[in-house]
């Protein structure tokens, strides 16, 4: 299952397109086609998606939007909590 | 009843200012176009886009309402912004209409599905518009992702109104000038072009009330100082009257520091002239109105500006002449003109 042209999505994109499928299959890309700034890509990705065997369709986009969405918490998590760098090297040096 | 010019009658000023409601210049420039409009007339077929995923997620939705409104409230949940042919529109929606939308969708979802769910279902709302569109001409519509839909400067909305699975939903669709003109003047033409016969020129007037009286009295009625009953209580509704007989029911407001007439909804009465008697009017005002402008006010809730600065003159008119003039006042809850 390749999905090539999905995978190359950014993480929001790849969440919408894989939640789209999920909700109207191949119709997703005719929806997602009039996106201004990536129209052509998301339609592309919902039918590349879309595309997979049916019977592994459902379960593999399924896996797709829980990987992207876990990807977005994993970003909104590291802004949050940025990674305090430095702070040992000024209490060595006091 | 009608008082000699020696009685002291306890007269009340009638107000305008006080009495009428004030009506917008926005509204009323769109009145007889955008906001008649039906906005459902246009997209046909945008209730079939959405039956393959009702049926696969097992839910009933249903358009209760599509009606076009001056302005939305802008207290969103979320709101998304497309363009039309360059130029912007936005959807929005309340938090209420999001939770009934959410919990057919995706119930019990994590916010940040939520979000996803509530922008594809956007994106799904504006494509299919654009695929349902019936006007004459095709547009470009695009759905912008980096576009703020607070940012848009909304000169009109359509009210939206779903049900799923018997739950409410409204959707707001923001339009800025570009489009409502748009819409308005379809609106307008789509009138025109469906008006089952040719309406005429006419020469409307604006009547408070009129009186039936013997031609022997009217001479009484007219001299100055006289109080004349006009037996009507005292309200905004005025009749516009052509060539003798009701033409549209109105109502008076304020448009500015004029007199605006609006067309309301009700019956048309028949005005009964006796044998042997005159019909004297009391009319606001009188004007010309091309049979596009009348089909068009013909509308309940369609808006003309009279350009007649508020006041509480008065014309008295027999037979379409002008034979005195009068102050508007009201008595124990009528009507009444003092002649000058």
């Amino acid at each position: 299952m390749d999905a090539k042209k999905f995978r190359v999505l950014p993480v929001e994109q790849r969440a919408l397109v894989a939640m789209a499928v999920l909700l109207d299959g191949r119709e997703a890309a005719v929806y997602l086609k009039n996106d201004a700034v990536n129209g052509a890509g998301l339609h592309r990705a919902a039918l590349d998606l879309a595309g997979q065997p049916p019977d592994l369709r459902m379960p593999f986009v399924g896996t797709m939007l829980r990987m992207a969405l876990q990807e977005m918490e994993q970003a909104a998590d590291s802004v949050q909590d940025p990674v305090m760098r430095g702070r040992g090297e000024v209490e060595s040096a006091g | 009843m009608q008082g000699e010019s020696g009685q002291d009658l306890a007269l009340t000023l009638w107000n305008p200012d006080r009495c009428l409601r004030s009506v917008s210049p926005e509204v009323a420039r769109y009145s007889r176009g955008f906001l008649r409009c039906r906005p459902e007339k246009w997209f046909p077929g945008f209730a079939m886009q959405w039956l393959p995923l009702a049926h696969s997620l097992g839910i009933e939705i249903k358009l209760c309402e599509a009606k076009p409104v001056e302005q939305a409230p802008r207290r969103w949940a979320c709101a998304f912004a497309g363009t039309v042919d360059g130029e912007p529109l936005g959807l929005a929606l309340e938090e209420e209409g999001a939770e009934v939308l959410l919990e057919a969708v995706l119930p019990s979802a994590a916010p940040r599905s939520r979000q996803i769910v509530l922008e594809y279902l956007a994106r799904r709302f504006l494509s299919s518009m654009a695929i349902s569109w019936s006007g004459p001409e095709s547009s470009l519509v695009q759905f912008e992702p980096d576009l703020d839909a607070n940012q848009i400067r909304e000169v009109g909305a359509i009210k939206v109104v779903v049900s799923i699975n018997g739950a409410q939903s409204t959707v707001w669709i923001l339009l800025g000038r570009v489009l409502v003109d748009r819409l308005d003047g379809l609106w307008r033409r789509q009138l025109q072009s469906t008006s089952r016969h040719n309406s005429e020129d006419a020469r409307v007037q604006v009547e408070f009330a009129h009186l039936t009286v013997p031609p022997s009295l009217l001479a009484d009625y007219l001299k100055p100082g006289t109080t004349v009953d006009l037996e009507t209580p005292v309200s905004d509704t005025v009749m516009v009257v052509c060539e003798g007989r009701p033409f549209l029911p109105a109502r008076l407001c304020r448009l500015g520091d004029c007199f605006g007439v609006e067309t309301i909804a009700a019956p048309l009465p028949v005005f009964q002239l006796p044998a042997g008697t005159t019909r004297l009017s009391i009319e606001l005002g009188q004007a010309d109105w091309n049979g596009v402008f009348a089909r068009e006010m013909s509308q309940p809730g369609a808006v003309y500006d009279t350009g007649i600065r508020l006041g509480d003159r008065v014309g008295m008119v027999v037979n379409g002449e002008q034979v005195a003039e009068a102050l508007l006042r009201t008595y124990q809850g009528h009507f009444v003109v003092s002649v000058i």
